[in-house]
């Protein structure tokens, strides 16, 4: 019997802010060790949080095999330790870090009351297996979200900001809040002409996830069926796993929960549709390559596919690089893809951004295309959003007239 | 466990019982059960409250007074209004004792779902079939240092069967879900997934698509749910109002906010994903009409919420499990059906339109989205051919002031949902209604 075991440590602090004021503080540690149990045909996996007990779940692995579920042994060699862990600010500071810098957005901002969360959290993740590969883990990130609401507005929430990644820079978050409040306040109609739109990276695209999984596809089901090999987006269009890259602002281990390491595995490539989303069984039944995409949905879960890394790839240094005047939808909550490839949008906030700076609010718009038309001859590019100071993500930017 | 003077404080501790089993295609993907044991612990010095969780519940004790350490001892603790507010109840409700999803052999619950996978893998069109059967049961225990001491359970089973169907060009994703209370009260017939099947097969072949633009449509008692969650219950959950005058004059109870015969409340006393005797600060549950009769009647708060509008409590503080606090959050959530109309005279004064059966998902801003999954165009006020509907949506003030339809009280039906709010997602809630009609929607 082989086995293979991962251990994830994850200790979080955040603080809520309600009312524009730090609310409460709030701390996680947690930890929980699977161990997959292989014979040669089945899996068999067991898991406990906390305290573990290896000989326990040693049997109860071996014991989950008589459950009969079919999985490929196929464990790598591979060693490699990676400690990312980054100063940012120490978490015991982390409720004068928030009282300081929500003071300052008050005074920046003081049409609107802000709510939300300031987390930081650590995660270390080990992964061995009975062929002695040894991968580890360390990093951690931090993560500001916050929702404005205009005082004189009856909405729940006006407009969000959303700062993530290994920085704590004070000054970039309120001039990038106060940004936003001005422009919040200053509407716009929207332009007669024809101009770009951008949303962010992969808003419209990841409703298309559930079809990159290859029992889906290899079995000639959802969008992709029978399209392996086949041009369907631009030539600029490119989907990658790669995990560090992504945003630069995840706290993502360089392997996935079956000890695959990331290898930059492009399932979209120059807009010809390469590959999939694969796991262990998945690249065994289908013949697939590993694309380091195994997750668990829990810590006693058989793998199944996740999209951490998953990202379309920048194709300039910033966004202004590929449009210096387009509208920016910064809110699109919603919204879904027809089974005949037509995207429904609405965009609940937009911005009118031109020569770089956003300038105003504009009306609601709704965003109606077909996805190959907007990820194809539409599709100017993707790059980093650079109408913040702070790490807030990257924007695809399409040449498509959206309808008021 | 010892509680100190001067501080507010309260444990949650929570044993859940889970179970999964997985069928993609012909191959079993996942057969396991699960127990996690975690505390979640609370403590409020009148100016911050200090949060801790632990998988450890051995440690609660510790854990306690370390967040003691955190926080100002306040002689004055008891006369916060927030503390004020708290109802300290003694209870034991253990509704699932007899009927223990834990007891039901994993086997069993294999044999159920792996039989109704068959049932629809003859389809022709059928691409891959996924079946899952899930189920939970929580046992709660509540205490705080007021003196609740509360323990009571929730349990509920799901079975969902989805397929993804293709011809040619064309294809189309399914899915039929079913919830109940126990396993015994879970039921797939073999007639209902044969309609399934042939609903789905008849959409993958004639649906059409849709001319985007503002149409009446008709929402389905599920859909109608949805609507109900996403359109008004967010924005009936009082933690948006906290420090703000403009939303307290804007949300003034009384207000007239809908069309008269619309009625919206939410409980936590209905059997099923929704069903919250007492919520995680130990509230018991109410029967809160959000709507009345189109008037805007009550909210749905936590204690602090509830103190800072001076308002009662409703039973709505939840977390998604023991490594979150508890916010502000819906159970199940129903639009009410007293109407005189049936679902077919709603349908019939509709020229033009839309008719949206089931939906994938829902959003709820200034404006509501929902996603159908099966929908029919109404015509002359008949139902026509299957439509592509990509989402609906509509600003949530307006669409609440045009819905011009409610079936009969004998339509409402219940459905489960999982519900994201910030960080957490997913929380069990219930959500649905009877047949309504809106005068206009946008369909994109």
């Amino acid at each position: 019997m082989e086995t293979e075991k991962i251990i994830t440590k994850r200790e979080s602090h955040s603080v809520n802010i309600s009312a524009g004021k730090p609310d409460s503080l709030r701390k996680v540690v947690t930890s929980f060790t699977t161990l997959r149990a292989y014979d040669g045909q089945h899996i068999g996996v067991a898991g406990q949080i906390g305290k573990t007990d290896e000989n326990e779940l040693y049997n109860k692995a071996a014991e989950a095999l008589n459950r009969g579920v079919p999985y490929p042994c196929s464990l790598a060699t591979d060693k490699k330790e990676v400690d990312d862990v980054k100063k940012i600010f120490p978490s015991n500071e982390i409720v004068k870090v928030s009282s300081s810098l929500l003071a300052r957005i008050e005074q920046a901002a003081p049409r609107f009351t802000a709510s939300g969360k300031i987390e930081l959290e650590f995660t270390e993740k080990e992964y061995t297996n009975s062929k002695a590969s040894h991968l580890k883990y360390k990093g951690n990130n931090l993560e500001v979200s916050i929702a404005f609401k205009d005082k004189n507005s009856a909405n729940i929430h006006d407009f969000y900001y959303g700062h993530g990644g290994f920085v704590y820079d004070e000054d970039a978050i309120v001039s990038d809040c106060k940004m936003l409040a001005d422009a919040f306040l200053k509407e716009v109609a929207a332009p007669e002409k024809k101009i770009p739109i951008a949303l962010d990276r992969g808003a419209v695209f990841s409703r298309t996830i559930g079809d990159l999984v290859p029992e889906a596809c290899c079995n000639g089901a959802g969008k992709f069926a029978n399209k392996i090999g086949k041009k369907l987006f631009a030539d600029t269009f490119s989907l990658v796993v790669d995990r560090k890259r992504a945003d630069e602002k995840s706290n993502a281990p360089f392997f996935d929960t079956e000890g695959t390491i990331d290898n930059g595995y492009k399932l979209i490539d120059g807009g010809i549709f390469r590959g999939l989303l694969s796991n262990k069984r998945s690249a065994s039944l289908f013949n697939l390559p590993l694309s380091a995409s195994a997750a668990s949905d829990s810590f006693d879960s058989v793998p199944s596919y996740g999209t951490e890394g998953l990202h379309i790839v920048d194709t300039a240094d910033k966004v202004t690089d590929i449009a210096d005047s387009f509208i920016y939808v910064a809110i699109t909550s919603g919204g879904d893809i027809a089974p005949d490839g037509t995207v429904g949008m609405p965009c609940q906030l937009c911005y009118l951004v031109e020569n770089g700076k956003i300038v105003g609010r504009l009306p609601h718009v709704k965003l109606t295309a077909n996805l190959f038309d907007l990820y194809g001859s539409a599709y100017m590019g993707t790059a980093k959003n650079n109408l913040y100071k702070g790490n807030c993500g990257s924007l695809d930017v399409f040449d498509y007239h959206i309808k008021k | 466990m010892k509680f100190k003077d001067g501080f507010y404080a309260d444990v949650r501790h929570e044993v859940r019982y889970a179970s999964n089993v997985r069928y993609m295609g012909n191959d079993l993907t996942e057969c396991k059960d699960t127990v996690i044991d975690k505390a979640f612990i609370r403590v409020y010095d009148g100016k911050m409250w200090y949060y801790c969780s632990t998988d450890n519940p051995e440690n609660i004790q510790s854990e306690l007074d370390k967040l003691y350490d955190c926080a100002t001892q306040n002689p004055d603790i008891l006369n916060d209004p927030i503390i004020k507010k708290f109802e300290v109840n003694r209870d034991k409700l253990l509704k699932y004792e007899k009927n223990n999803v834990a007891d039901v052999p994993l086997d069993k619950k294999r044999d159920f779902i792996e039989k109704r996978k068959k049932f629809i893998e003859d389809d022709e069109y059928l691409k891959l079939a996924a079946a899952v059967y899930s189920d939970r049961r929580s046992v709660y225990e509540f205490r705080s240092s007021l003196g609740a001491d509360i323990t009571y359970d929730t349990q509920h089973v799901t079975a969902a069967i989805q397929v993804s169907l293709a011809f040619g060009k064309e294809t189309f994703d399914n899915h039929l879900i079913k919830s109940a209370d126990s396993f015994e009260n879970l039921k797939i017939t073999k007639a209902e997934l044969e309609e399934f099947l042939h609903e789905s097969d008849k959409f993958l072949l004639t649906a059409r698509s849709v001319e985007p633009g503002s149409y009446p449509v008709v929402l389905a008692p599920s859909v109608a749910g949805v609507f109900a969650h996403e359109s008004f219950g967010h924005k009936s959950e009082a933690d948006f109002m906290l420090g703000d005058e403009t939303m307290k004059k804007e949300w003034a109870i009384g207000k007239k906010v809908a069309a008269d015969i619309l009625s919206i409340y939410d409980t936590g006393d209905i059997y099923g994903t929704g069903y919250t005797p007492y919520d995680d600060e130990g509230t018991k549950t109410k029967k809160t009409y959000l709507i009345k009769d189109g008037i805007l009647t009550g909210r749905l708060h936590s204690a602090k919420t509830a103190a800072s509008i001076d308002e009662e409590l409703t039973g709505n503080a939840r977390a998604i499990n023991c490594d979150y606090e508890p916010i502000v959050r819906m159970t199940t959530t129903l639009i009410e059906g007293k109407g005189n109309d049936s679902f077919k005279d709603l349908v019939k004064q509709i020229r033009y339109g839309y008719f949206i059966k089931t939906c994938k998902h829902g959003s709820g801003l200034s404006r509501f989205t929902i996603a159908p999954n099966v929908a029919y165009r109404i015509e002359n006020g008949r139902i026509t051919c299957p439509v592509k509907i990509a989402v609906i949506s509509g600003d949530v003030f307006e669409t609440l002031g045009k819905i011009d339809g409610v079936s009969k009280a004998e339509d409402m039906q219940i459905d489960g949902g999982n519900c994201g709010k910030m960080e957490q997602f997913p929380l069990k809630v219930g959500m649905g209604g009877a047949y309504i009609s809106v005068s206009e929607m946008d369909v994109q």
